[in-house]
């Protein structure tokens, strides 16, 4: 009766087919292919990026580097499963390793080093925050910043697109069932803040 | 294959028997659900969703509760950057030929919407030497005046009380609602840009283009351009501004200028599916909200999904469908909130399923419909 599970569902599959078709044209050098995925997947890039490290420029910089970087090893790539998740697992390491540069020049440590910061995926961006008013906020901002940002991103990741587990595993190098755990783990925490039980 | 879907599963069976009600996050942490919440679910898993609906109360109550959830863990989506001018860009400093991509180029943004939409047609001229198996769609369109080769376009509208179906060749679907009007090329190949003009209000299922990018599918209303990013999506547009909300994929809504134009940046947004957002032409600041998409994005359906639809919204409803006049007059009504299905055959048939649902009564005086006698 419940639903069974095909992940292949119309539209989605359809999608993932056209990517790999893009992939495919764009390894053989053509480059309307290479405009087709940047267009297509510009916007999942560039507002996943901004999330990530809060620097517009830094963002847009860092998809010309990879998709320059695409373009230039192009013969050498493999077929990807999924473009999506390849191009946002290359995208975070260029911008974490961009703004690790940017952290050493200002206080030399290596520690920082592909750590995501603690503003990633930052509570300000939740939609509730929008809805709520002033002292609302206030309290939600703190509940929210306990929430780990492996937790926000893992859940970021879930409600922008619906991007199933194993996307989410490959962007974030754990396994599906990490990923489903973060997302599961995230959901509960944010029910124990806005719902609490009587 | 997920174990917490085997949990919640209801066979004929065993539905009699107490079987554990799902937790909200166990729920909301399955694959399929997800898909189902997201509008991107395929319909015979739709069809499954609805069935485990409407099984038990309790799950139409765990649902609601996972819905809010969902909503509220959703992140607000950035501004995007121009995405053109950062492929220009990357294109320059590849050295890639620019003739190639130019049929890429969105429209440019500076101009006024009125001078746009001229030359919307205008540039779609270049690319008018269609396949011969299309000329036929040539003949019910008169040529306009207007200097230098345009296609043909051709206009759809319907009346009060009707609907229209329009299957593009590229096996787009639009649904045209009632009292509404939607103009678009009457040419149709590989590289025609989509672009539509529409008042009232339609339901868009864009088909993907393997070949092409996704993003030269644009709607045109009075308050601004929606350019389409991904797949389903409504846009209303009945004189007090326009109202867009996606079910699936996404959308990129560009404001109109207002009466002060040149001012700054041209106020662009993203829209994600289950946000809907009202604007109007001029509009400096958007704030797309997380809504229930029910009757959103279903009208068109032969069943109406109500999913705590307010009764205020359903009247808005008949009277830009039917034409009709619309009285409340116990106005507690109004407030009233409606889940569940219900047959969208006729204004008559709508309206007595209402009146019963509200436990009130419905008489019909011609043009105006009275409910709370």
């Amino acid at each position: 009766m419940l639903p069974h599970r095909r992940h292949d569902h119309e539209g989605r599959a359809e999608l993932r087919q056209d990517d790999q078709a893009l992939w495919q044209r764009m390894r053989t050098g053509d480059d309307q292919a290479l405009a087709a995925l940047f267009h297509r997947h510009y916007p999942l890039l560039y507002d996943y990026g901004l999330k990530l490290i809060r620097q517009a420029e830094l963002v847009k910089d860092g998809i010309q580097e990879v998709f320059a970087y695409l373009w230039e090893k192009r013969a050498t790539l493999s077929p990807a499963d999924s473009t999506r998740a390849y191009l946002l697992v290359t995208l975070r390491r260029h911008l974490l390793k961009a703004l690790a540069r940017q952290q050493q020049r200002q206080e030399s440590d290596q520690r920082h080093l592909l750590a995501e910061p603690a503003e990633s995926f930052s509570p300000e961006d939740f939609v509730i925050m929008q809805e709520s008013d002033e002292q609302e906020r206030r309290a939600l901002q703190q509940a929210l910043q306990a929430i780990p940002p492996r937790l926000r991103e893992a859940l970021y990741l879930k409600t922008y697109d619906g991007l199933p587990y194993r996307e989410i595993a490959a962007i974030m190098n754990v396994t599906p069932q990490v990923a489903r755990n973060y997302v599961s783990e995230a959901f509960q925490r944010l029910r124990a803040l806005l719902f609490p039980r009587r | 294959m997920s174990k917490v879907a085997d949990e919640f599963k209801i066979s004929q069976k065993d539905r009699e028997m107490a079987e554990p009600i799902p937790e909200v996050e166990s729920l909301l942490s399955d694959e399929s659900f997800q898909r189902w919440l997201a509008g991107a679910a395929g319909s015979e898993e739709l069809q499954q969703w609805l069935a485990w609906l409407n099984a038990r109360p309790e799950h139409q109550i765990i649902y609601q509760q996972a819905l809010a959830l969902w909503g509220k863990a959703a992140f607000r989506p950035a501004t995007l950057p121009d995405v053109e001018q950062e492929w220009q860009r990357l294109r320059a400093r590849l050295a890639l030929p620019a003739a190639k991509t130019a049929a890429l180029r969105p429209l440019a943004g500076r101009r006024t919407a009125s001078a746009k939409r001229r030359l919307v047609w205008a540039r779609a001229g270049g690319l008018a030497i269609a396949a011969s198996l299309l000329l036929f769609w040539l003949w019910h369109s008169l040529p306009l005046s207007t200097p230098g080769p345009e296609p043909a376009h051709q206009v759809v509208a319907t009346e009060f009380g009707q609907r229209a179906r329009i299957n593009l060749p590229d096996s787009t679907t639009i649904i045209l609602n009632a009292h509404s009007s939607l103009r678009y090329p009457a040419t149709w190949h590989a590289t025609t840009p989509r672009e539509f003009e529409l008042q009232g209000e339609a339901y868009f299922e864009v088909a993907s283009r393997p070949d092409g990018p996704q993003h030269d599918f644009i709607v045109h209303t009075k308050d601004g351009d929606i350019h389409v990013v991904g797949t389903r999506f409504v846009v209303h547009e009945r004189g007090r501004g326009t109202r867009v909300v996606v079910a699936e994929g996404g959308v990129r809504v560009a404001v109109a200028e207002g009466a002060a134009v040149g001012q700054g940046k041209p106020v662009v947004t993203l829209l994600r599916p289950q946000q809907l957002l009202e604007f109007q032409k001029g509009d400096s600041v958007l704030r797309p909200q997380v809504v229930n998409l029910g009757l959103y994005t279903t009208w068109w359906r032969e069943e109406l999904l109500l999913e705590d639809t307010p009764f205020e919204h359903l009247v808005r409803r008949l009277e830009e469908t039917y034409g009709v006049k619309v009285e409340v007059r116990d106005e507690r009504l109004l407030q009233r909130t409606l889940s569940g299905s219900m047959e969208n055959r006729n204004l008559d048939v709508i309206t007595k399923a209402l009146a019963k649902a509200l436990r009130t009564r419905v008489v019909r005086q011609g043009q105006v419909i009275i409910f709370g006698i």
